[in-house]
């Protein structure tokens, strides 16, 4: 019902929008309606009509007015398509949202791995194929930034601090209500034609695609809006929302990640804001930023584009490395090695991550004395990196090591990120770059990284919270199933790629020179194993959130605070407000207590 | 009880909590323009070539920086109760916005004509004024509610509204203060 | 206007004062050629903003986390 309100004020808001836009466009002496800058013009006052219409007005902005705000009635089911507070709501709604995109986004891949399966075109064109190999790469972008910070970064974070909601639980919602919009730009940018300039949209050419270039443009400024919004939500909670005795080391390294995570988004994540503008400014309003016959500078896109997207790596992989060390240290039930060294590598990746955006540019024509600052500041990462690795390792070291799902989720990660993170030290190396920029080397390495690492790590996360989430177990030998399914496409269909790239195949074409035929066809034989493998995680997923069998509180055994209280938790999370008195760390020390959450006193309320 | 003095209490008040978030906002908003500052060095250098109307910088410019004294006061008046000069000096603020935001639309209509968006200084001066009109537009918008509500008394129990309206127009001055020199001056 | 005249309010116009005159400095810097302008303006700018943030914006409050204004 919300929806449909959404959608029409959606609506509404596109018509005024639209209406002022041909208005001014008129009253300047040009055409009124030509669709590229009405509709960008249009475009925040639509979302601003959605907003309203999907809940802001109707539970929030009344009360600006002098109105009561409407009472909240939804219960159940329907709270998932409501405007809902509740963190709890929100981080399935992300879950959930993010996965299907997940699912799209792979089938766009297995698209493309049919069309490289032989040489020649088969089933699409040039054209066709660069489309869908945007959208797959722009929805997988968006599923790696925002699916584990938005689904486990609002489900998990407040309870594992103590809290019983995020510090502004309005503005959650918000957030979560601004991705559908991505989505129906994705749409619309599908049906549109598409647009063939990958998710990088590298100006001039982006300034030149036709207007499906353009809603991937807004679908990643709004996306973008709605991270800001989350990340300064999550900083807030963890800084002012922790439970009496949850001091900064007693904070499980998984809130650690997403912390820093959360700090990386909200500065980076406007400079995206800022390229998408300035291009969509280009195509609609007559500037020349990125035009060099007129002045403009191409290479300006690239900057502003890569300081926000190399830290967006680090956006998509430090959650899964805060999911790993929480997960290695519960299945080894021993406490996680060196946690003060993991946290300062963590905040060493995000001071690093700020000046290290040009290793991208190598080939693009950049001053050449840029060069060697941004090889040497790329290398440095290697090292808090390989920190956090230790920690992990020193971890694993001598334990008892319980082979549950999650925990084969987290050693995959570390397996995986493991050749990402070394080929990416070739891969910043200035000479071995210029030789594999733009080859499948390049593919493979951020596969390893961000799917391999990032999206192992999610659902390394899915598996372990999925019983306290629903309070119903997932199939064990189903996710075993997954897992190795999984784990042995990845491998099959990305570590080849190496070869291929340095073979000379270049990425973002739909066809390769005939002799590499038999390698590509193994790669996509990999890649529909791959792809396979999904289904089986689907079905677990769906039937066992149905028809599981009921989950105790905490099945894996864990400390942190969201296992002490029942799956899945009640409303506001704790009874009484719990009382951290040491780390959650503290496996095979019976006397270990990590909070007592049954002490006398008035409950936690933050007043909303 | 356990031994930590220095830790924070296990309930932030509310008002320091929204600070906060407000505060992160500002931060996050302070990398935008970081990034459309170093846009415009880099397009233009250190140099500015056309001729802005130095007058008129200088007016808007002082009508901005004064409009920022005008809600401090409203802010002040609303943190003591006091619904009527709140009101007065919200009113104020909005009026003197109003005189920033013709003058900005002013030097628009020359600029088509002067320096239109398909040159280099066109361009950058576009985004610049552009990007903090629509944030002094906004704000205008914010105070013209606040306005509204503190004139029936709804800020009498808690002012916090007022505070972060008011701070949100600080901070679009705060931008104008980085932005005159960067168009006008250098 | 008593309530401008008023200690507690004395700050306020203590910046705005401030930033008039820093302002005028800067028109003058601005209308003519020094060698050195581009420092001086970034600098007073810097000044500017800091006035408005610890002046007008009470940055302290937040950074002290205290509940009073
Ligand atoms: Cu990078």
């Amino acid at each position: 019902m919300n929806i449909l309100r959404g959608l029409v004020g959606g609506a509404l808001g596109y018509v005024v929008g639209a209406g002022l836009m041909m208005a001014i466009r008129s009253s300047a002496g040009g055409r009124a309606w030509e669709v590229e800058s009405v509709t960008a013009g249009a475009w925040l006052f639509a979302l601003s009509g959605w907003l309203l219409g999907v809940g802001v007005w109707r539970y929030w902005a009344r009360g600006w007015f002098g109105r009561d705000v409407a009472p909240y009635t939804a219960t159940g089911g329907r709270r998932y398509l409501d405007f809902d507070t509740d963190h709890k709501v929100i981080g399935i709604q992300y879950l959930v949202t993010f996965l299907g995109m997940f699912f799209m986004a792979g089938l766009f891949a297995m698209l493309m791995r049919w069309e490289l399966m032989g040489n020649g075109e088969d089933i699409v064109g040039p054209d066709q194929y660069n489309s869908i190999m945007s959208l797959h790469g722009t929805m997988m972008v968006f599923v790696a930034v925002a699916a584990t910070v938005g689904a486990f970064g609002n489900y998990v974070v407040p309870i594992m601090i103590g809290a019983d909601d995020m510090a502004f639980p309005k503005l959650n919602a918000m957030s979560y209500w601004l991705v559908p919009p991505v989505l129906i730009a994705l749409t619309a940018s599908f049906l549109a034609g598409g647009y063939d300039t990958g998710w990088t949209g590298y100006a001039p050419l982006s300034v030149q695609s036709d207007v499906g270039g353009l809603f991937f443009n807004l679908a990643f400024f709004t996306l973008g809006l709605s991270s800001i919004v989350g990340a300064i939500n999550i900083v807030v909670t963890v800084v002012t929302m922790r439970a009496e005795g949850m001091t900064w080391t007693r904070m499980p390294i998984f809130v650690w990640s997403i912390f820093v995570t959360a700090i990386l988004s909200f500065i980076f994540t406007q400079f995206i804001g800022l390229a998408m503008l300035m291009v969509v400014l280009d195509r609609t309003a007559g500037t020349i930023f990125f035009d060099p016959a007129a002045g403009g500078s191409p290479l300006l896109y690239q900057h502003v584009f890569w300081f926000y997207s190399h830290p967006a790596v680090y956006i998509m992989i430090l959650p899964a490395f805060g999911i790993t060390l929480e997960l290695v240290s519960t299945f080894t039930r021993k406490p996680l090695f060196g946690y003060k060294w993991a946290v300062g590598a963590l905040l060493g990746i995000m001071s690093l991550s700020a000046v290290v955006w040009a290793h991208h540019m190598f080939t693009s024509g950049m001053a050449e004395a840029l060069r060697k600052p941004f090889l040497a500041s790329t290398e440095l990462i290697s090292i808090p990196t390989g920190l956090i690795f230790l920690c992990a390792l020193g971890t694993l070291w001598l334990g008892k090591i319980r082979f549950e799902v999650p925990m084969l989720f987290a050693l995959g990660v570390l397996f995986n990120f493991l050749i990402g993170g070394i080929t990416g030290v070739f891969l910043a190396d200035v000479p071995v770059d210029i030789q594999l920029q733009d080859t499948y080397f390049v593919v493979a390495h951020f596969h390893y990284v961000i799917l391999g690492g990032g999206i192992f790590g999610l659902f390394g996360a899915t598996y372990y919270w999925f019983p306290k989430m629903t309070g119903r177990s997932m199939s064990d030998r189903l996710g075993k199933v997954h897992f190795w399914w999984m784990m042995i496409g990845f491998n099959a269909t990305f570590l080849p790629m190496f070869i291929l790239g340095m073979q000379g195949m270049n990425r973002r074409v739909a066809d390769y020179s005939p002799d590499l035929e038999s390698a590509n066809f193994a790669v996509s034989m990999g890649g529909f194993f791959l792809g396979t493998s999904f289904v089986i995680f689907l079905f677990n997923f769906i039937w066992s959130w149905a028809r599981g069998p009921a989950a105790p509180a905490d099945p894996w055994g864990s400390l942190t605070l969201e296992w002490q209280i029942p799956s899945p938790p009640p409303h506001e999370n704790f009874t009484s407000p719990p009382l951290v008195l040491s780390d959650p760390y503290g496996y095979g020390d019976p006397d270990s207590v990590h909070a007592d959450l049954a002490r006398d006193g008035a409950k936690t309320v933050v007043e909303k | 009880m356990t031994d930590h003095a220095t830790q924070l209490p296990h309930v932030t008040p509310r008002i320091t909590i929204n600070r906060a978030g407000l505060w992160l906002f500002f931060l996050s908003e302070t990398m935008l323009f970081s990034g459309i500052l170093a846009t415009r060095f880099s397009l233009l250098g250190t140099e500015v070539h056309e001729d802005v109307s130095q007058t008129i910088g200088l007016v808007i410019t002082s009508i901005l920086l004064a409009s920022s004294y005008t809600a401090l006061r409203a802010e002040h008046a609303a943190s003591s109760g006091d619904r009527a000069t709140c009101a007065k000096y919200l009113w104020l603020t909005l009026a003197l916005g109003a005189v920033f935001v013709a003058g900005v639309a002013y030097e628009w209509a020359e600029a088509f004509d002067a320096f239109p968006a398909s040159t280099e200084f066109g361009t950058v001066f576009f985004l610049m004024t552009g990007v903090h009109a629509f944030h002094v537009i906004t704000g205008l918008i914010f105070l013209a509610i606040l306005l509204n509500n503190a004139r029936l008394g709804r800020y009498d129990d808690d002012a916090w509204p007022v505070e972060a309206g008011v701070k949100y127009w600080h901070f679009v001055d705060v931008v104008w203060v980085f932005f005159y020199p960067a168009l006008y001056l250098i | 206007m008593t309530i401008l005249t008023s200690a507690r309010e004395s700050p306020g116009q203590a910046a705005l004062l401030a930033l008039a005159v820093l302002t005028g400095v800067e028109y003058v810097i601005g209308g003519r050629d020094i060698t050195g302008a581009f420092a001086m303006l970034t600098l007073i700018a810097v000044v500017k903003a800091a006035v408005i943030v610890i002046a007008f914006m009470h940055l302290a409050n937040v950074l002290r986390g205290s509940a009073d204004d």
